[in-house]
């Protein structure tokens, strides 16, 4: 007789319901806490640059994660750069239809050896194109609180 | 069986260590935790990243961070960027098997070097991180009766002081001793210096659990680096072999366990005292640093570890010998109840005590007895499993 | 390599400081719930607990009763052998008094304490417990070893769960 674990009668099946109610209070960190705070204020794109190696993280970092340098210093970038990938969503997070899609992108930063993943915006999908250069629109520095939302997306440059 | 165990293994040494502070919330993303402590380790052999084979981390569940894949989250900051990278979790046992887990991979002949992290970022679990252990508890059969993570405990602590005649006078002295020696330790949290009536008089959470009986909920990471015997000797010349590991699990019905008493920490132990050639542990461990997240938890490990017998461990408390300046040190660290309880960053901390104290670099908590020989447990899940490493210089 | 002479991470900070925004922070409440199958063996000790029966499994080789009820024997590591109605009273085997959420907040002044315990119930093998509450005792009359008996919720309003007992409480009270 084998593990005796199988239901032969759907009516057999039950289940218990439950929930794991916590909920999550993410604090930045060292390095997104410089960049959103440069967003913020600024409307500016902080970058570093690991002194070992060269690499270019946008956003800026406090440890480059290839050569495992500190990295203190950061400086600004233009925030512009190119679609390196994109896709057209027509579905929400549970399922149903958006009442418009949405285009996601992988953005290759001008200046930077990382990608962004954002909204592409005041873009018709169907125009979208791999290598289309595309630069940063921000809310009103009135509007920005220091969040990811404080970039309405990326529009065609 | 055990002697070809003994002999197919390398020898394998932890060569350098690193902590952050251990707060309650931390600015850190879990990721910069892991970095600070893991670029520190490095810093303190003189290693780089380059020198390091392969990497191991150790983090408690998903649900504390509210990040998925934590192993893979960490990657980065703990060093794993394009090499052989593994992640585990045994509950608060996590800090004692991430240098079991490393050893595997040094000692098997496949790494020369190993870099081992544990890294913990609770404070992100609102409204407490004791909320993620909810369903720690069967999900139908125990959590619709809405438990906390302190019934196990106080249900623990309560069949072991009854079954042994073990006052809660007593069981305070080692929140007294712990939180004492933390005043000494660098990243410690709650170093405090308390009487046993502060212990007693403290809100009593689920009796017989007072507040200061507990450790406190904690943000930190620590790391050590592994090296095999040819590399290590390169490195410093004061390597810290592991010379014995044991780890076992026990049943997840623990309702039906007898919970005075950690069989499964025993078995752990003798899984390690045999790999270490160790036949009287109370005479051949001259230093231990049991897992002490209750008070009551360091006698109760103490007698799984066989460095006392079942209902004694408490005599030795009480005549002073597991002072730092006793017959057997225990927790001169000031444990996770001074030190703090970053869930697995916390059980390493107790290896790096380990660590420091073979070597005469323990500063101001240096135990007098001049240890050649320690022993660091870490335990952990629904009271499930027992970690333990022997150290020997 | 002494800690002291290192510069140890980790920057502290109050909640105050994230409350007043001198910390950026990102709030997500993750919406997490569960459908977790039963399976026989527990599907049928719910389906008994609404009848106000609680039921076991026994194993044939290790002569084990095992409570709650499972398909295989974790010890003999073989499937168990059938089922066995086993009795609503038993012993307090451990206890605690508790008065704390399990979100670490307290309960409201003037709430009574919880009074988790483990109970080994009558019928199982010894030392089978199962964790549940106690009620109608005061906390400082409970010990271990007492006998008690559980409190069924009125037929009508069970749901095939666990909380179909409301609590065990001292046996011999009316």
């Amino acid at each position: 007789m084998g593990l005796s674990e199988r239901i032969d009668r759907n009516v057999d099946l039950t289940y218990f319901e439950g929930e794991i109610p916590v909920e999550y209070v993410y604090t930045y960190g060292l390095g997104l806490e410089t960049f959103f705070r440069a967003l913020k204020d600024k409307g500016a794109f902080t970058a570093s640059r690991c002194p070992e190696c060269g690499f270019v993280y946008l956003p800026c970092r406090i440890f480059c994660e290839r050569c495992f340098a500190r990295m203190e210093d950061t400086f600004e970038l233009p925030g512009s750069g190119r679609v390196y990938s994109f896709t057209v969503v027509h579905r929400g997070r549970d399922g149903s239809p958006k009442e418009e899609p949405a285009v996601v992108a992988l953005i290759e930063m001008d200046g930077a050896d990382t990608r962004l993943v954002h909204y592409l915006v005041n873009v018709e999908p169907g125009s979208v194109e791999i290598g289309m250069p595309v630069k940063p629109v921000l809310r009103p520095q009135g509007e920005r609180r220091g969040h990811l939302e404080d970039l309405v997306g990326f529009a065609p440059a | 069986m055990r002697e070809v165990i003994r002999m197919a293994y390398r020898k394998v040494a932890i060569v350098g260590a690193g902590m952050t502070k251990f707060v309650r919330r931390a600015q850190e993303t879990g990721k910069e935790l892991a970095y600070q402590a893991a670029r520190m380790a490095l810093d303190s052999c003189g290693m780089t990243l380059k020198d390091i084979e392969c990497v191991v981390v150790g983090s408690a569940p998903d649900a504390f961070d509210g990040v998925h894949m934590k192993g893979e989250y960490l990657l980065n900051g703990a060093g794993g960027w394009r090499k052989p990278y593994m992640r585990h979790f045994v509950g608060g046992g996590t800090g004692v098997f991430a240098p079991i887990h490393g050893w595997l991979h040094v000692a098997s002949g496949m790494f020369d070097t190993c870099l081992v992290v544990c890294s913990e970022k609770m404070s992100s679990c609102h409204p407490h991180p004791q909320g993620a252990f909810k369903t720690i508890f069967d999900h139908t059969t125990e959590q619709p009766l809405d438990p906390t993570l302190i019934w196990i405990f106080a249900l623990e602590m309560n069949r072991y002081m009854q079954t042994y005649g073990i006052t809660k006078e007593e069981i305070a002295l080692v929140s007294v001793k712990n939180k004492k020696n933390a005043m000494d330790h660098p990243a410690a949290q709650l170093p405090m210096e308390i009487t046993v009536e502060d212990v007693l008089n403290s809100e009593v959470l689920a009796w017989p659990v007072n507040r200061l009986d507990i450790s406190p909920a904690s943000d930190g990471a620590a790391a050590v680096v592994l090296a095999s015997e040819h590399v290590a000797k390169r490195i410093t010349d004061k390597p810290v072999w592991i010379a014995g590991v044991g780890w076992n699990l026990d049943t997840a019905y623990w309702a039906t366990r007898d919970l005075a008493y950690p069989r499964y920490v025993e078995k752990a132990a003798r899984m390690a005292y045999e790999m270490a050639g160790i036949t009287d542990p109370r005479r051949e461990i001259h230093v231990a640093e049991p897992y002490d997240p209750f008070d009551y938890k360091e006698l109760h490990h103490m007698e799984g570890l066989l460095l006392a017998d079942r209902g004694k461990a408490v005599e030795m408390l009480v005549e002073g010998k597991t002072q730092r300046d006793g017959e057997l040190p225990v927790c001169p660290s000031g444990g996770l109840l001074g030190v703090g309880n970053p869930i697995s960053a916390a059980g390493l901390m107790k290896v790096i005590e380990i660590f420091l104290q073979l070597r005469g670099e323990a500063g101001k908590r240096q135990v007098a007895n001049e240890p050649r020989c320690g022993l660091a447990q870490a335990w952990g899940d629904l009271m499930q499993v027992g970690t333990v490493i022997v150290l020997r210089r | 390599m002494e800690l002291e002479k290192f510069e140890l991470g980790a920057t502290h900070f109050r909640e105050e400081d994230l409350e007043e925004g001198r910390i950026l922070s990102l709030h997500w409440k993750p919406n997490l719930k569960y459908a977790w199958d039963n399976g026989v063996a527990i599907g049928r000790y719910l389906a008994e607990l609404k009848e106000g029966r609680i039921i076991a499994r026994k194993c044939q080789k290790c002569r084990r009763i095992m409570l709650p009820p499972r398909m295989f024997c974790e010890l003999c590591w073989r499937p168990t052998d059938e089922w066995v109605y086993v009795k609503d009273t038993g012993t307090v085997n451990t206890f605690s008094i508790c008065y704390i959420n399990w979100d670490a907040s307290r309960l409201p002044e003037g709430v009574p304490p919880h009074i988790p315990a483990v109970i080994e119930i009558d019928g199982a093998s010894p030392g089978m417990g199962i964790l549940h509450k106690l009620g109608e005792v005061k906390p400082e009359e409970v010990r271990i070893g007492m006998r008690v008996k559980a409190v069924w919720r009125d037929p009508a309003e069970r749901e095939g769960s666990i909380t179909d007992i409301l609590y065990f409480k001292p046996e011999g009270r009316e």
